[in-house]
């Protein structure tokens, strides 16, 4: 027997599904806020939270205590939540779009094309570079990241699109040839810079929310943004697609817009993620992958999911990067990474013992 | 009515259609048969648009293809695919109500879920509507594919002729399903006036429903008239190569019936 409101009952799920994530962010947000080296009880964050509202709670705080908020944990939970949900949306949308539930933004190259510009903007910041760094200051390195990943996205891009058609296995082809030489190019730069510099990309290139202040928040919030809002848009046709690019066109889908589309809105929102918090992996591959396995694969679903988890596990995981050694701070890359590939190799695991 | 107007179609220097020109009427089922690689599936691919013909054009109510915008084109032309790449494990429900896709701007999900509902009795679906598609068997994913586009065209838009364009609809099909599929369409163009394009390799099953059949041979169209007038066994054996026997079917006898003879191996 089929069940009333088929459609409708569908919604209802989501809504709830969509309610719980929030709710698990705001708990996320507000812990993370008073974790640290100098810790703040969550009934502190929030009187001092509602007091910017004008509101009064009755958890005393100091302004020590405000000072920290605002202009420390504040715009680096900021961050950390457009990272987190920029980089597990962009995931699962590269999933849709591949057609394959291991595809992650890395493939496309917009990765590879950040760390080699970012780290020859190291290398080369006392010498080639020097104008450029003075006149860009604080996002002479962020900048750099962004327009490499930019560039190396769009070189993929150029491989795989000819007469007006983009071909997604020679996109995927041309992504591991591409990022194969700006893996090679980032060692060779690796291999001539000094020790200084040698400190500084490691710990670029293992990420961290560390240096996060509320100006790098505002300069990258519209390609968050545009990134957040606009591949939801997307969510029915990256469903379409999942039957193949002919059957998307005869649902009434521009296949080609949509692909065209998504990528370009993945590599500016991935761009500005590796800009201003390193690489960090693993969100952007487990987050999409954990929801459908208790949600099913539906996008419209699954790119607001992620956004929400994706935040989540992100402010989870730098609590922990900003904890486990106090004083000093983990990269935030490995601890996302050393949580993120025991945590897949168990779904890879459980899927393979359930559908054999 | 879709037409193809003299089309041309080619890969390389390899011609895989010439010259053909044939038409869908509304109302009409229209079976294309052929041997393997005579360019069937190349014909519905250029019908439907996925290709584009060297020369000649297609046309569908009176305008060429290309002039229609993709979106409005959606809801009144269905195409079934041969088979689907689909891997993700979408429940059939979440297949089926794909089709529905084209009309979401008129927003309504209980008038959606009548037809999703419809569309899934007639195509005998109902009982896994929340299984996941991906452990479904070949036959019973066709049908729940057929399902997904028939809830695409259920409904009139304005007073528009609809299409439906079949790639070998029975093929993964037992006996009763592949007449239930057929009896669909057959419908379909019976109730609806819909123009019905469905390509076959049972013979029997194209002049059982079809009120036209094409022929295709090499590329070329070979033959394309009613099922009486176009199954001969002469015309069989030059593009099958294969002996058969023509006879009046003994209950429909206005369709004539394609017996096989035995194929005997030289020892």
């Amino acid at each position: 027997m089929m069940k009333a409101a088929l459609v409708m009952s569908g919604g209802t799920k989501r809504y709830a599904v969509l309610g719980g994530l929030t709710l698990l962010l705001f708990v996320t947000a507000i812990v993370s806020l008073g974790i640290g080296a100098y810790s703040i009880s969550p009934g502190q964050v929030l009187a001092i939270l509602s007091e910017i509202l004008g509101l009064q709670l009755p958890w005393p705080f100091d302004d020590g205590h405000r000072a920290v908020l605002e202009s420390i944990r504040g715009p680096r939970i900021a961050l950390g939540i457009l990272i987190g949900a920029t980089l597990a949306v962009s995931g699962a949308a590269m999933q849709g779009l591949f057609r394959n539930p291991l595809a992650d933004p890395a493939l496309i190259g917009v990765s590879s094309g950040a760390a080699l510009a970012a780290v020859a903007a190291i290398v080369l910041e006392t010498s080639l570079l020097k104008n450029m760094s003075q006149l860009l200051g604080h996002y002479y390195l962020p900048a750099a990241a962004f327009s490499g990943g930019f560039a190396v996205t769009w070189l993929v891009y150029r491989f795989a699109g000819s007469g007006g058609r983009l071909d997604i296995a020679s996109l995927l082809l041309a992504g591991i040839a591409v990022n194969a030489l700006a893996g090679s190019l980032t060692g060779l730069l690796t291999s001539i810079a000094d020790d200084q510099q040698l400190r500084t990309l490691t710990f670029w290139s293992m990420g961290s929310l560390g240096g996060a202040n509320w100006s790098q928040v505002v300069a990258g919030l519209p390609f968050f943004l545009l990134n957040l809002l606009l591949l939801p848009y997307f969510s029915s046709a990256l469903n379409a697609l999942l039957l193949g690019e002919a059957e998307a066109g005869h649902l009434g889908f521009s296949v080609e817009t949509v692909k065209t589309a998504v990528i370009v809105l993945v590599a500016l929102g991935v761009g500005c993620c590796i800009a201003f918090g390193g690489i960090i992996g693993f969100i952007g591959l487990v987050v999409p992958h954990l929801l459908r396995l208790r949600l099913g694969p539906d996008h419209r679903i699954i790119l607001p999911g992620s956004a929400l988890l994706g935040a989540s596990l992100l402010l989870a995981s730098d609590g922990l990067a900003r904890s486990l050694a106090v004083p000093a701070e983990i990269p935030i890359g490995i601890v996302t990474g050393v949580l993120g590939s025991p945590f897949f190799l168990w779904l890879l695991y459980r899927q393979r013992m359930l559908g054999g | 009515m879709l037409e193809a107007r003299k089309i041309v179609v080619g890969i390389g220097g390899k011609r895989l259609l010439d010259d053909i020109t044939l038409c869908v009427k509304p109302g009409e089922v229209l079976a294309v048969v052929g041997p393997n690689g005579a360019g069937k599936s190349t014909l519905l691919k250029t019908m439907c648009g996925d290709l584009k013909p060297r020369h000649g054009f297609i046309t569908m109510n009176g305008n060429e293809l290309e002039d229609w915008p993709i979106a409005e084109l959606a809801r009144v032309r269905g195409v079934l695919p041969q088979n689907s790449t689909l891997s993700f494990p979408f429940t059939v429900l979440e297949v089926v109500a794909m089709g529905r896709c084209p009309h979401r701007r008129n927003g309504d999900a209980a008038h959606d879920d009548a037809i999703i509902r419809q569309a899934m009795a007639l195509t005998d679906t109902e009982r896994f509507v929340d299984r996941i598609y991906t452990t479904l068997s070949g036959g019973e994913r066709q049908r729940v594919q057929l399902a997904r586009v028939l809830t695409q065209i259920w409904e009139p838009v304005g007073d528009l002729p609809r299409y439906l364009l079949l790639d070998e609809p029975t093929s993964a099909l037992d006996l009763a399903h592949q007449h239930s599929v057929l009896a669909i369409a057959r419908r379909f163009a019976d109730r609806f006036q819909a123009g019905v394009l469905a390509i076959l390799h049972d013979l029997n099953l194209a002049a059982l429903y079809a009120d036209r059949i094409a022929v295709l041979h090499s590329g070329r169209l070979m033959a394309f008239d009613s099922p009486e007038r176009v199954l001969d066994a002469d015309l069989i054996m030059e593009i099958f190569g294969y002996p058969v026997t023509i006879a009046a079917h003994p209950k429909q006898t206005d369709r004539p019936l394609v017996i096989p003879h035995l194929l005997q191996h030289a020892e």
